[in-house]
């Protein structure tokens, strides 16, 4: 459309008034119009159901093996229960090939799949789907389901191989994390309801050994409640001392075990009395065990960092002070992350997909972003629990994923990251990614 | 004209619902302000760190202002501001032996008794030095810019440590009271009584120093209190039910009282269990109670906006979530604030002085703001260099009270480091709650004819 020249000169004066009204206004970065960073670019995306309906997802490491696996839950009014599995052989048309779901769907009560791991144990493939069921239905006591997926792409070949039930704990696991030992054994760490996290010795019970299916366990610190323990962890490799450690969020704050002896574990660092954190919720250390990125699941709540060296050193037993801390919009909540040094790749939930740079830790920074949900705050639950749940990271070639409640499942592709490997940062090759073969 | 409306129409009303941003920090030359908010008035008072709250007297024949210090200099500075933008220091008090005592001075509020002025300044001394026990000490500031005297000392030695915060507030009853945090209790004073006290022959040492005390409002039980008493409040008169209501933060989060009969404060409801919220600070509501502010002193928090509306219509006892929230700077912390609705003026640490328009609590507004402080956000080192405290952690410093002035609108500020300051906000010349059709009930006191005065 032409503008008249004086139109523009007078529409240029009262914008500049304008802007002198209302400086610097504040825009969301992402909008409808614009919702990724120029650096960002969509591959693919795949929509699973309605609204509210998806949860957390894993995807394998290896290229050879693209898929990925979502949990299907109902926060919301509709869905089903259970595991979408996507073939990403190419990554720009995702399209999913089996649908594991509970039976009886309408008998099972509350959300259903929650979290989603897969490991690798004598050669095959096997996928963990934790579950909650509530009270009053089928499966309360069921925490997970594992499925032998080293079939695929057949959806013919997946089956079934294990139900992890514990009537002592009921309620299901709602995170969990697969973590191979330094010890060889591939275990499986969950959350119950109780003051501790449980751990599953996954390859004796794939190899059908459920007498010795339970590994240990790691507590929470003394006085906490017998039917809270942890939210979430992550397990790691620490290089320099040799230590299988855990890295726990839950109950007054987060927590850190040498868990090298399963049978006695270790407290190392408390981060308790942490002003605003009640409870710790995601919990996830920098690929050396310095620097933790700790979540509490509140709107407002900004990612906090904290440096645990002064804990490590012997200095103090506990840090309550983070030295940094980030957010994507603190109107709203982030969730779930990634680390693969110096990026952190986050599922913001309204925010959709942030990645942001630690190489400071004081001062983390935005890098790119890609808003998988466009939609409204949630009025029938919590408000800021929707949009980007989940998120991963494939080292071997940098593709993204993200499990979106409502939109469903995107890739992606960030400008100049093209893989991770910690020796090209200087840093332990260390991530969720595990080395399936570093024992054989 | 044609093109106003077209602009208007094209500059998406999304966007200007965002209202204004704060700038970078340090801020670019020149820039410490919207370009709203005119400075009347600044005065360094001294070393950083040594500078607490503020007060400002309503009566527009007293143009004083009254600024809190500590630390390196304990007791409150008197500001003459018959002219704002000739302000000038024109007295300052300091407690006896000052290297004797450990903290200082916090809080200060004014009040008005049988034709006389009086201030009520609030201190915090630590026991290992003098005056542990006493909660506040009562000036008669009535012959300013003359002359002040004090009165006397509020003691409570049952809960030593000081009254942390205090509040003056004309009852409905008629009396002058003092609320002040001590122990498990917002105690409550009669300001008439205590002076009636120190005006007999009896040796105030030989004085009961109880004998003002007239009421306690408790922290109601919760499950895991963050602690047990109050660390602030405000009183104000709810001229729907004709209750004098008490709204204190502290404990675990917020809570209204009906204080109308003092001996039997009745709980209305409770603000607890909100996310991020364990312990809460200054809390301040809308005029006609509905809404009120929470403020909880941890960094990253907001300053949260509550509609208490299902509690007090019976539907709830409790409310657990806000319905909106704001932040100047969330790696930042506002701390205190004075609601003149629809505005909040708050002081906001190292954000400064921010006003923010709460006509819609869901989606508050910044519409102005200066900073005080000019200085690095969220630098530790720099704070304990500063002020060799790291107490809040990396955001200690700056804007600490607040303060307006409502027959002329005159902002005041005391900034822990830079002192005293005096704003005007364009289009902010007065302020009547009747002007925007609430009761005008807000922290200023009608001390002559009482809070139901207010109203009509």
């Amino acid at each position: 459309m032409m503008v008249p020249k004086l139109m523009m000169n007078n529409a240029a004066r009262l914008a500049t008034v304008c802007m002198v009204l209302f400086p610097a206004v504040v825009a969301a970065q992402w909008t409808a119009e614009k919702p990724g960073s120029d650096n960002i670019t969509v591959l693919g995306h795949v929509e699973l159901g309605p609204r509210l309906s998806v949860a957390d997802m894993d995807m394998e490491q290896e290229v050879s093996r693209p898929y990925a696996y979502v949990s299907r839950m109902v926060y919301g009014d509709e869905g089903s229960k259970g595991t979408d599995i996507i073939d990403i052989s190419d990554p720009s048309d995702p399209k999913v090939i089996y649908r594991w779901r509970i039976e009886d769907q309408d008998l099972h009560l509350r959300t259903g799949g929650m979290d989603v791991k897969y490991f690798k144990w004598k050669d095959r493939y096997y996928v963990v789907q934790s579950v909650q069921f509530g009270a009053g239905g089928p499966n309360n006591d069921m925490g997970a389901v594992i499925l032998d997926v080293t079939g695929l792409p057949d959806p013919e070949s997946v089956r079934e191989v294990a139900r992890l039930h514990e009537p002592d704990l009921p309620g299901g696991f709602h995170n969990i994390f697969v973590y191979q030992h330094s010890s060889g054994r591939v275990l499986l760490f969950s959350t119950v309801s109780g003051p501790f996290a449980q751990v599953y010795d996954l390859g004796n019970i794939v190899d059908g050994d459920m007498d010795n299916r339970h590994a240990g366990r790691v507590p929470v610190v003394e006085g906490a409640s017998s039917r809270r323990g942890y939210h979430d962890f992550y397990v790691g490799y620490h290089l320099d001392t040799g230590q299988d450690r855990f890295y726990g969020g839950g109950v007054g704050g987060y927590f850190v075990y040498n868990i090298s002896d399963l049978d006695n574990p270790e407290l190392l660092v408390t981060l308790t009395g942490i002003n605003g954190v009640r409870s710790g919720h995601t919990f996830t250390p920098t690929p050396d065990g310095r620097y933790v990125i700790a979540e509490t699941e509140y709107r407002y709540a900004p990612l906090r960092i904290f440096d645990l060296k002064p804990a490590l050193d012997g200095n103090t037993s506990n840090i309550r002070n983070p030295i940094g801390a980030w957010t994507a919009d603190w109107e709203n909540l982030v969730h779930n992350h990634e680390v693969r040094w110096p990026l952190v790749f986050v599922s913001g939930y309204l925010d959709g997909l942030q990645i942001f740079t630690m190489m400071d830790p004081k001062n983390p920074s935005t890098v790119a972003y890609y808003d998988t949900y466009l939609g409204p705050e949630n009025t029938d639950r919590y408000p800021v629990f929707n949009g980007a749940f989940g998120v991963d990271v494939r080292n071997a070639d940098g593709l993204i994923a993200i499990s979106d409640m409502s939109t469903g499942f995107w890739t992606f592709r960030m400008e100049g990251f093209s893989g991770w490997h910690g020796d090209d940062w200087g840093v332990p090759n260390v991530s969720s990614a595990q080395e399936w073969n570093r024992f054989e | 004209m044609r093109l106003l409306v077209t602009l208007l129409l094209l500059w998406p009303t999304g966007v200007l619902a965002q209202g204004l941003s704060h700038p970078s920090h340090p801020p670019p030359p020149g820039q410490r302000g919207s370009e709203n908010i005119s400075v009347v008035a600044h005065l360094p008072l001294g070393r950083p760190g040594s500078v607490s709250d503020v007060e400002v007297e309503q009566d527009p024949d007293r143009p004083y202002a009254y600024v809190a210090r500590r630390v390196h200099a304990k007791g409150f500075d008197v500001i003459d501001l018959s002219d704002p933008r000739r302000a000038r220091v024109i007295y300052r008090w300091r407690i006896e032996n000052e290297d004797l005592h450990q903290g200082g001075a916090m809080d200060g509020r004014y009040f008005k008794h049988d034709g006389r002025y009086y201030y009520v300044q609030s201190v915090q001394f630590r026991q290992g030095g003098p005056n542990s026990d006493v909660g506040a000490i009562v000036f008669d500031v009535t012959d300013l810019p003359e002359a002040i005297v004090e009165v006397g000392r509020i003691r409570q030695s049952d809960t030593p440590g000081g009254f942390h915060n205090i509040f003056t507030y004309k009852h409905s009853a008629g009396a002058p009271l003092l609320f002040a945090t001590s122990g498990r209790h917002a105690k409550v004073f009669d300001l008439a009584r205590f002076l009636e006290g120190y005006q007999t022959e009896m040796e105030a040492a030989l004085q009961d120093e109880n004998h003002a005390l007239v009421g306690r409002v408790p922290v109601a039980e919760s499950e895991n209190m963050w602690s047990r008493g109050y660390h602030d409040f405000y009183i104000g008169y709810h001229p729907e039910s004709g209750q004098d209501r008490f709204y204190g933060g502290g404990g675990s989060g917020y809570y209204v009282y009906d204080v109308s009969d003092l001996g039997s404060p009745e709980l209305l409801l409770t603000i607890l269990n909100v996310p991020g919220v364990s312990w809460g600070h200054t809390f301040t509501p809308s005029p006609d109670g509905r809404y009120a502010v929470g403020e909880t002193e941890f960094q990253y928090q907001p300053l949260r906006f509550f509609d208490m509306k299902p509690a007090l219509d019976g539907e709830v006892d409790n409310i657990d979530h806000a319905i909106g929230a704001w932040h100047a700077d969330w790696r930042s912390l506002a701390h205190n604030h004075e609601v003149r609705w629809p505005y909040l003026f708050v002081a906001g640490y190292e954000t400064g002085m921010s006003v923010v328009n709460m006509e819609n609590p869901a989606n508050p507004l910044t519409v102005a703001y200066y900073d005080t402080f000019n200085g690095r956000h969220n630098n530790r080192e720099e704070a304990m260099a500063r002020a060799g405290s790291p107490y809040t952690w990396n955001v200690y410093d700056g804007a600490w009270g607040v303060d307006v002035r409502n027959h002329d609108g005159l902002i005041v500020v005391s900034d822990m480091s830079t002192g005293f300051w005096a704003f005007r906000m364009d289009g902010f010349n007065r302020w009547d709650g009747r002007d925007y059709g609430m009761p005008n009930i807000s922290s200023a006191q009608n001390w002559d004819d009482g809070p139901q005065a207010n109203d009509e």
